[in-house]
């Protein structure tokens, strides 16, 4: 179970692919999550992390239309706040993975299609270790 | 018929010689009398039986041995009262013919047989030649590479093919080292090419199971090889053959192929993804409405997939992607499409399908194609670098703005703003909605580079 004052938290879900940010947007809905900002590029989330104090990140690796990937917003949004990670790709490379556990030891990796069981677990496991630390 | 015209010259001859001996022997009797009544005719039977066999010899004798008893022996020209001495003269020269014919038989069979021995001879060293000529054919056109190298690994033979593959010309390299041939760490040592082959116990095989093996070019490039090889032993000289076939070109076709099946792969897996989403953020009020909303989502996705397949995912002309959406649900006749050529990227087909799908689908249950007289108008142009396309409904029902957002445009909205970085501006006049939606120019090119329509 995710703790409820983690429910609380604004949560950042970047996809490129719409409809997969919106089906993970309502996956994290269904979870209890009040708040889920979508973006599809790293301007759109580097503006939302601007205005939102988001406590969890969800994100995509490989990016059309960005000047970032994922693993680049992530590490540069964890460097103004360590946060709980959880990445979900398709097709991510050894070298992208190798590169998640050097910068962001802590993030779960999720395989696309994502399921909601398999999310709220990753989420769950993740702010447990959180609190634990 | 050369046979039979030299069988009868020689009987033929064997007479006239009969004759000339004859003649001889008669223009002598002035100096011989009635001595020596054979001579001249030993002479005879030994040019008949050297020159024309023995049959003709035998003839030459028996004519000769009567002629000279008639003609030469007392009493001449008669064959009456023959003295002891003359009988035994015949006995004599009798004898003398036997053993001339006898001589010459031999001589004659001797000399046959080196005739024919000496043509054998000659017929397999031009049947040797011919097929060492037909050999070094097959080895200078073979497309192989043929190399030979000897007990002390000198190269023995390079064919041409051989030259094309190393770079080398055969004179540059045989009696040489074959090490030029190999990469530097496979020349020696106990893993080494040669040491390899020369392990290898059977006669034959092809020995790329016992793991890669590279050549060397003159350039000093190295490239992948599929050899096989013999060991023959020559004269006591152990040759070892190796033929090589450059595989540079089908490693790289494997990989083109491994890559493709990887892009296919990531294209798959990227469908089902949006699929499944599409499938869980649909919604409806009941399970047929909900069904007929998911079957119209995905078949908008199989659209876009197959108008973007056509161009080998390179994108797709938007009236193409306009004219599929609309005329996928609505009559010909109830749409107009009106502007330039432009050519949607490969990221923005999908997202824009998804958008006019869903103006479409609004358009069936609400709007100007829900009636009979219903007229959608679809148009755009490029302003000021930013592609403007206007969706104009007339002729429908009296519209009323949505009282709640749904999931359809919550999805039109996220589409537009969040994957195609544009605007959407929704205005539900009295005539029937008017959409206008405005795309940044990194999601499309001016221009038909994947026109179909007119």
């Amino acid at each position: 179970m995710v703790p409820p004052n983690i429910l609380q938290v604004p949560v950042l879900v970047v996809e490129d692919e719409v409809l997969i940010g919106m089906m993970v947007a309502s996956i994290l809905e269904s979870i209890g999550f009040r708040s889920v900002i979508i973006a599809a590029n790293s301007e759109q989330a580097l503006r939302a992390a601007d205005a939102h104090d988001f406590g969890l990140l969800v994100s995509d690796i490989i990016l059309e239309h960005s000047k970032l990937n994922g693993i680049d917003i992530v590490v540069s949004l964890l460097d103004r706040k360590p946060v709980p990670v959880v990445f979900i790709t398709a097709h991510a490379g050894v070298g992208d993975l190798q590169r998640i556990t050097v910068e962001a030891p802590r993030a779960a990796v999720l395989r696309k299609p994502v399921v909601h069981r398999e999310l709220n677990n990753a989420i769950a496991a993740l702010t447990e270790t959180w609190r634990t630390t | 018929m050369r046979d039979i015209v030299l069988f009868r010259s020689a009987w033929v001859n064997a007479c006239l010689l009969l004759v000339a001996a004859t003649a001889v022997r008669l223009s002598l009797d002035p100096v011989l009398g009635d001595r020596a009544p054979y001579l001249v005719f030993t002479f005879a039977v030994l040019v008949a039986g050297m020159r024309y066999g023995s049959l003709p010899g035998l003839f030459t004798a028996a004519v000769s041995t009567i002629a000279g008893l008639w003609m030469f022996i007392p009493p001449r020209f008669s064959f009456d009262s023959v003295s002891t001495d003359e009988w035994a003269n015949i006995v004599a020269y009798v004898a003398t013919c036997s053993a001339i014919l006898l001589f010459s038989n031999r001589y004659r069979r001797a000399r046959e047989a080196a005739v024919s021995s000496l043509a054998e001879s000659r017929a397999a060293t031009s049947r040797l030649q011919e097929s060492q000529q037909r050999l070094a054919g097959i080895v200078d056109s073979a497309m192989d590479a043929i190399v030979t190298v000897n007990a002390g690994q000198h190269v023995t033979l390079f064919n041409p093919a051989a030259e094309r593959m190393f770079g080398y010309s055969a004179s540059d390299v045989c009696g040489q080292s074959v090490n030029r041939l190999l990469p530097e760490r496979f020349r020696a040592g106990r893993d080494g090419h040669v040491q390899r082959f020369r392990q290898e116990d059977m006669t034959n095989r092809r020995i790329n199971f016992l793991g890669p093996i590279y050549g060397r070019r003159s350039s000093g490039e190295e490239f992948p090889v599929e050899a096989s090889i013999s060991h023959v032993a020559i004269e006591g000289e152990q040759l070892t053959t190796v033929i090589l076939r450059d595989i540079t070109e089908r490693k790289l076709n494997e990989e083109a192929q491994a890559l493709l099946v990887r892009e296919v792969d990531h294209r798959a897996k990227n469908a089902l993804a949006v699929a499944q989403a599409l499938v869980g953020i649909t919604r409806g009020e009941t399970i047929k409405e909900y069904t007929e909303a998911v079957t119209g989502r995905v078949a908008s996705l199989a659209r876009a997939h197959s108008i973007l397949s056509q161009s080998r995912w390179k994108g797709a002309a938007l009236s193409d992607v306009v004219q599929g959406e609309l005329g996928a649900c609505v009559a010909a006749r109830q749409f107009v499409l009106c502007g330039p050529a432009v050519s949607l990227a490969k990221t923005a087909v999908q997202p824009f399908s998804l958008v006019l799908h869903e103006l479409t689908t609004n358009a069936m249950r609400h709007g100007a194609a829900s009636a009979k007289t219903g007229l959608v108008n679809v148009s755009w142009s490029v302003v000021e670098d930013q592609l403007e396309l206007t969706w104009m409904e007339s002729g429908g029902p009296e519209t009323t703005s949505l009282k709640q957002p749904g999931v359809g445009l919550n999805l039109l909205r996220r589409t537009v703003e969040n994957q195609l970085e544009g605007k959407l501006n929704l205005d539900w006049a009295p005539q029937g909605l008017r959409a206008l939606l405005t795309v940044p120019s990194s999601r499309y090119s001016l221009g038909s580079g994947f026109e179909s329509h007119s």
